[in-house]
């Protein structure tokens, strides 16, 4: 069952518009018979009441007047269809310039913007119609992976260098498969560029060898370095128990220096008391022998 | 489904469809001098009668309606809304314009005819007129003296004729309370008028 208030709008509506009666609306809702008659007799008056009429002298100046105002306000949307596909295709065509020319520019293939650099290179080669053509962009591409390898190497991302490398030898085969259908002059030329590449190329493999055994190298002395900063400190430390031990010996070594002295001073005097005894034992011996002969000659 | 606005004034039926009311938006707000003529050949007299009911004077309503207008030329690049939405914020300026008005007056908004509109109906005796003249006056009395928010939704209802949904949305109530309002304002009025025959 419907509310008094929504019957009351309901019937309002319909009077207003005419689709309804008084009566109809009271037969329609009986059980709001009273109520309703009461508010859609108010209802039945105020759609009879007649509304004000504003003077047409004023109607017609107020719409010359909202007219020129129109003219007048600076409205945002103002431009015209036209000029806002222009403006637009305008925007678009700038934005893909910009983004095609800074993607063209990257030699870093961890670039966001490397794999658009690589999608404008096939489009430049679907729009190459003859071999020659394919062959120049082939060429001109292969010099491009060609210096994203020295980049990669040079900043050592060594991880980019094979598949650049790659890229840059599947270039050059693609390249030199029409290549022939060059001028005379071209293909000298080109060929020249080739061989131009293919020696920077290998310039760029020896300096990266070399630069890889310089670094070798380098981490030997690095290691020696290390190795011998490692046992310096132990050196130093044996060194320095030496000198203490030193500090700690020498006083009794200059005492037992004293007492050597005194002892072979003490076996000096020794050996020369022996010495003598012995030249006085050699004398009494000979005595001794000279008496034992004299005896002899006695006897 | 095909929404359509009836204007109804004295003699004179303006028909917008919806359709027609958004396009006509639509390129007023892209500064169209005709759709701007259009929105305004729709609207002035609801406007001018929803004012005239809220101030009582036609002089006073005339100028509320002209400023009205030239307000919405002004602001109609900020409208942010299309086709229906525009009877709302049109009737939103006429409400913020009247509320303004009776501010830098001093004054409380209540309704005071300083004169009752005239009847187009030319074939009723000046007997029929006075006595229709009579029952007008005390009707419009009966309708100042009721609340202020009473006599906005029985204006913007039975005078300016839009819709409950169209009311809440400028009176800022949900639609049960704009149609609890009618109620009350309706059985206000009706014992008032029924006062005055006793």
């Amino acid at each position: 069952m419907k509310k008094l208030e929504e019957v009351i709008d309901y019937c309002s509506e319909k009077i207003r518009k005419g689709e309804l009666t008084l009566e109809e609306c009271l037969e329609k809702f009986p059980e709001y018979k009273d109520e309703l008659r009461r508010a859609l007799t108010v209802v039945s008056l105020l759609t009879q009441l007649p509304s004000p009429r504003m003077s047409s002298t004023f109607k017609e100046n107020l719409r010359e007047k909202v007219k020129k105002k129109t003219e007048k306000t600076q409205f945002a949307g103002a431009l015209p269809f036209q000029k806002k596909v222009v403006a637009l295709l305008a925007a678009v065509f700038l934005l893909s310039v910009t983004t095609a020319t800074l993607a063209v520019n990257t030699k870093d293939p961890q670039s966001i913007l490397y794999p658009l650099k690589l999608m404008v290179e096939k489009a430049k080669l679907s729009f190459a119609f003859t071999p020659a053509q394919r062959a120049k962009l082939h060429l001109y591409f292969a010099s491009e992976r060609l210096d994203e390898l020295k980049l990669a190497v040079s900043e050592g991302r060594s991880e980019y260098a094979a598949d650049l490398s790659q890229a840059f030898a599947e270039e050059l085969k693609e390249a030199e498969k029409s290549y022939k259908e060059l001028p005379y002059a071209e293909q000298i030329e080109f060929q020249r560029e080739v061989l131009k590449l293919l020696k920077e190329k290998g310039d760029l493999i020896k300096k990266k060898s070399l630069g890889e055994r310089e670094k070798s190298e380098e981490e030997k002395v690095e290691e020696e370095e290390s190795e011998r900063k490692a046992v310096e400190p132990k050196e130093k430390e044996g060194k320095e128990i030496r000198s203490e031990e030193e500090e700690i010996v020498e006083p009794e070594k200059t005492e037992s220096y004293e007492e050597s002295t005194t002892d072979e001073l003490q076996e000096e005097k020794t050996h020369i008391k022996s010495e003598e005894e012995d030249e006085v034992k050699q004398e009494e011996s000979d005595s001794s022998d000279k008496e034992w002969e004299s005896h002899d000659e006695d006897d | 489904m095909l929404f359509f606005c009836v204007y109804i004034t004295d003699n004179l039926i303006t028909v917008l469809s919806n359709k027609e009311l958004e396009r006509a938006v639509k390129e007023a707000k892209k500064g169209s001098q005709e759709a701007m003529a259009k929105l305004y050949d729709a609207f002035v007299e609801k406007i001018y009668t929803y004012v005239y009911y809220r101030v009582g004077n036609p002089a006073e309503a005339e100028d509320l309606t002209e400023e009205v207008f030239l307000k919405m030329v002004e602001k109609m690049r900020y409208f942010k809304g299309k086709g229906h939405a525009f009877i709302n914020w049109l009737f939103t300026i006429a409400k913020n314009s009247v509320t303004s008005y009776y501010r830098s007056k001093a004054r409380r908004e209540t309704f005071a005819l300083s004169e009752i509109p005239e009847s187009s109906t030319a074939s009723e005796s000046t007997e029929e007129r006075f006595l229709r003249e009579e029952g007008s006056k005390e009707l419009y009395e009966g309708i100042s003296q009721l609340t202020e928010e009473q006599q906005q939704v029985i204006i913007l209802r039975f005078f300016s004729h839009l819709s409950t949904s169209d009311v809440s949305k400028i009176v800022g109530k949900s639609e049960g309370a704009v149609k609890a309002l009618q109620h009350r304002a309706l059985i206000s009025l009706y014992k008032k008028l029924a006062r005055r025959e006793k």
